[in-house]
């Protein structure tokens, strides 16, 4: 375990205060997660920039987009961020030291992303059984790349989160580990706020265009 | 800091929130009003939900200000970078 | 003589090693602790310029006899040709300059000359360098592929890197981006590292203001390594995508644009090379005052036009493509940017030489690398302007101006930086003193040759000899700088082999060196404070650090140097140093 994680946890005594007068009194951890997280939005943001660019010089990706189907969009929007919310509340239990709250909450989050990739296998197989593979057109080539970087990202947090939850299960995360809760909300609320963005751009959008 | 003060209730408040706005945002679509508008209603609602999960589960709002930097730097540079190229990729002569 | 002073800090375990020997594998090969990382790093970036400059041999051969069979490889095709060129880029930006002066540099310093025990994220470390081990194993696989190594430039452009037929090869590109998406995973890591450890792990009195300006120039780099690489990481995807599935991103009969790959590279291709320069100044900014025992000349202006320039860089990206065919309203704006970036790099290079002036140099073998480094990247960075210049380039682009102005930049910083630093920190790193003579020999043949070598290439560029082009004497207006050619490539030869002397002077050194003092170059910076090699968690005690980095010769001092642990109470100079350290101006 990594000694150098000043957990938020950690009352501020003398002894783990920061002994410099450093710009700053953010826990190591945090400081890491959130550099990593710029250098993710700089990689999604570039995807997006890169799509509402073509897409205006294109100007005619209506017809492709008639073919997402909204409703599926809005219910998968809903379901993450419900996730969001039981990833928080996952955080809070662990703040009040609520230990079976944290397994409901974090076996919530757990079960609604693994949700939210079973409805966008489904979409993906009905786009497929339409017809619409990556390469029906630059809409859907950009559709694919950018739900399947999301969904890969999503996949990594599910996996981190059911760590965190078989940990809290087997009791180990409390041994420490509370820290990590929070880095993984982190990177999850992150992966929420993509979608957040994908929703309108893929879903709504051109439907208006 | 603040956060200690973030309830449960608190967090569930916030996500009644962001379904409010996901059902406006969702619903602009199909309102009778002029699609410009509703492409602009459409994306203040996504900016809006972003800066609601970011600022209250993310806690940006509690948070240095060398986070806030290092969330908005690389925000803006894709703001940047997108409106340099829109001369040569979007508007293509 | 000085009272240092320590701060028992308490310091939780860490490394499982409490108390026990930890095996070979764990210690040497999967290690956590920094300074191994680091020589790991360094070793990857040593092993690949010796392939790097393989290819360098073969492209010199080929453009001063083209069609002739080179001496100890033979004939080379034109396709192969083009290989070369591509892989000779890729390997030296990616797979050495970046690892020896950010990895292996970074790593070893930033927690030493910070006060850390390691880096924040020790077991991210060791992942990030064995990462880039994979990568440089794929790429090097990707040499003996069906169809060859990727050979559309490392620049990549589609669509000839976009459609597998246009290059005949297939797997050697794929393989390229893949090694590359690796790379570009390692260094965001490790750059996720040394920013997180220079911010939050300076030991008690390291203020920014009196953190070495290494430091403060690599972690800058990281920065803006990491801000620019996003959109790069995004766009090849794209490109992977276009060759393996058959998307259209780049191909404008599907909707694409193969502008915007140039946009996307560039848009992180020039921040890269900020990227790789600044650490190189760092390395040439520590060594300077030492041997000129002069304090650095404008600390604090060197570090905001550090930023400036950080920032700079990362709008002025598309003065690589004023004739690309984009936007010509785009021109002005890039090319004034791009102006204007050579102001802070300015300001670097006369504070470099503020530092020297009346100080009391001596000429031990770093030194001579930074005084080789700093005057040819003097002309590297003037030629740069022309190019910047939106009409001139117009004339200069893909000429070997270009090709003469990046090797009058990157060489100087990437080599003679990089060997510089490998001399200076030599005994820190293995606990043995390097062979003076050797090193002055290895510098002379260094200098000279590489002059030799590009000095004729801005003639050839400025003639018109076009760049990437496997027979240049087909035209005949190119014939007449045949000669030029020949120079060269005699020049290049002589270049490689000139670095013989480093070879045997890093191997055999390290066994019969003599051993190195804990400081034999009496400077200030942390790194100098602890045994040479560093023992495992580098400080016994975190120490307290007193005063800024750069206190040499100040009036009133005894010895001309002054660890920066030693209290300012210790030494005479206490009221000039404290005002020299808060006023520290240009």
């Amino acid at each position: 375990m990594e000694a150098e994680l000043e957990l938020s946890l950690r009352p501020r005594t003398p002894a783990h205060q920061p002994v410099t007068d450093s710009l700053t009194e953010i826990p190591t951890g945090k400081l890491g997660l959130w550099v990593f997280l710029a250098g993710e939005i700089m990689i999604f943001g570039g995807m997006i920039a890169c799509f509402i660019l073509l897409r205006i010089a294109a100007g005619g990706w209506a017809s492709d987009a008639a073919h997402v189907d909204w409703q599926i969009g809005t219910l998968n929007t809903l379901v993450l961020l419900t996730s969001s919310l039981t990833m928080i509340l996952a955080l809070a239990a662990v703040r009040a030291d609520r230990r079976s709250a944290v397994k409901l909450y974090l076996g919530l989050t757990v079960a609604l992303g693994l949700l939210f990739l079973v409805v966008k296998g489904y979409e993906y197989a009905g786009h497929f059984a339409e017809g619409y593979t990556p390469l029906s057109g630059m809409f859907w080539s950009f559709y694919y790349l950018m739900t399947g970087l999301h969904a890969l990202h999503v996949t990594g947090g599910i996996v981190v989160n059911f760590v965190l939850l078989m940990m809290a299960i087997r009791g180990t995360l409390w041994e420490g580990g509370q820290g990590r809760v929070e880095f993984a909300g982190l990177y999850w609320h992150f992966v929420d706020v993509v979608w957040i963005f994908l929703f309108p751009l893929l879903y709504l959008s051109l439907k208006l265009t | 800091m603040s956060v200690a003060h973030d309830t449960d209730t608190f967090y569930i408040e916030i996500w009644a929130w962001l379904v409010g706005l996901l059902a406006i945002g969702t619903a602009a679509v199909f309102l009778p009003i002029p699609k410009l508008a509703a492409l602009l209603v459409v994306f203040a609602v996504a900016i809006v939900k972003a800066v609601l999960v970011i600022r209250n589960y993310m806690h940006l709002k509690a948070e240095h200000l060398m986070i806030y930097l290092i969330a908005a730097i690389p925000a803006l540079l894709i703001l940047i970078m997108a409106i340099a190229l829109l001369p040569d990729i979007a508007f293509r002569r | 003589m000085e009272a240092r002073l320590t701060v028992a800090r308490v310091e939780p375990a860490e490394h499982a090693e409490q108390g026990t020997q930890p095996g070979f594998l764990r210690k040497y090969v999967f290690s956590t602790d920094h300074k191994t990382i680091a020589k790991q790093y360094l070793a990857v970036g040593l092993l690949m310029s010796l392939v790097g400059g393989f290819t360098a041999y073969l492209i010199r051969a080929e453009l001063a006899w083209p069609g002739r069979p080179v001496a100890g490889w033979g004939f080379i095709a034109p396709g192969a040709y083009m290989a070369l060129v591509t892989m000779h880029g890729t390997i030296m930006v990616f797979f050495v300059a970046m690892p020896i002066l950010l990895g292996a540099f970074g790593n070893f310093l930033i927690p030493l000359m910070v006060g850390a025990k390691d880096m924040a994220f020790p077991r991210l470390n060791m992942i990030s360098v064995w990462i880039l081990v994979v990568a440089s194993v794929i790429l090097i696989a990707s040499f003996f592929v069906p169809g060859g190594a990727a050979s559309a430039g490392w620049t990549g452009y589609p669509p000839l890197s976009a459609v597998p037929s246009y290059t005949g090869g297939y797997w050697g590109i794929n393989l390229w981006l893949v090694a590359l998406a690796l790379e570009f995973a390692s260094f965001l890591i490790g750059g996720i590292n040394f920013l997180t450890t220079a911010i939050n792990l300076r030991a008690p009195g390291m203020t920014l203001w009196r953190m070495p300006l290494f430091v403060w120039l690599e972690i800058t780099a990281s920065a803006i390594f990491l801000l620019s690489v996003g959109p790069l990481v995004a766009g090849s995807v794209m490109l992977l995508a276009d060759r393996l599935v058959g998307t259209g991103f780049y191909n404008p009969a599907r909707g694409g644009d193969p502008l915007l790959w140039q946009h996307l590279f560039w848009f992180f291709g020039h921040p890269e090379v900020y990227v790789i320069a600044l650490p190189g100044f760092g390395i040439m900014q520590e060594i300077l005052p030492v041997f000129s025992r002069k304090p650095m000349f404008g600390y604090r202006t060197i570090v905001y036009s550090t930023i400036i320039a950080g920032f700079l860089s990362l709008v002025v990206w598309a003065h690589h493509m004023f004739v690309s065919g984009m936007d010509p309203r785009l021109a002005t704006p890039f090319s004034i940017m791009t102006i204007l970036i050579s102001i802070p790099f300015a300001i670097m290079v006369l504070a470099m030489i503020a530092t020297l002036w009346r100080g009391s140099i001596t000429f031990e073998t770093p030194m001579l690398f930074v005084l080789g480094a700093l005057s040819s990247f003097l002309i590297g960075g003037v030629t740069g302007i022309f190019l910047g210049s939106e009409t001139a380039d117009i004339y200069l682009h893909d000429s070997y101006f270009v090709v003469a102005h990046f090797h009058y930049t990157l060489f100087p910083i990437v080599f003679m930086g990089g060997f510089a630093g490998i001399y200076y920190w030599y005994p820190k790193m293995f606990g043995r003193m390097p062979s003076e003579i050797l090193g002055r020999i290895h510098f002379a043949l260094t200098f000279v040759f590489f002059n030799l070598v590009f000095i004729p290439l801005f003639l050839v560029g400025f003639a018109g000899g076009p760049r990437r082009i496997y027979y240049p004497f087909g035209y005949d207006f190119l014939k007449p700088l045949q000669p030029l050619h020949v120079i060269a490539t005699y020049a290049a030869v002589l270049l490689l082999i000139g670095q013989l002397p480093f070879i045997v002077n890093f191997f055999v050194s390290m066994v019969r060196g003599s051993k190195a003092a804990e400081n034999p170059w009496h400077a200030n910076t942390l790194e100098w404070t602890v045994a040479s090699p560093p023992p495992h968690g580098n400080f016994e005690r975190i120490p307290a650090v007193m005063r800024g980095p750069y206190d040499y010769s100040m009036p009133g001092m005894v010895d001309d140097w002054a660890a920066q642990t030693t209290s300012v109470q210790a030494t005479a100079d206490w009221a000039i140093s404290e005002l020299h350290t808060e006023t520290m101006k240009e």
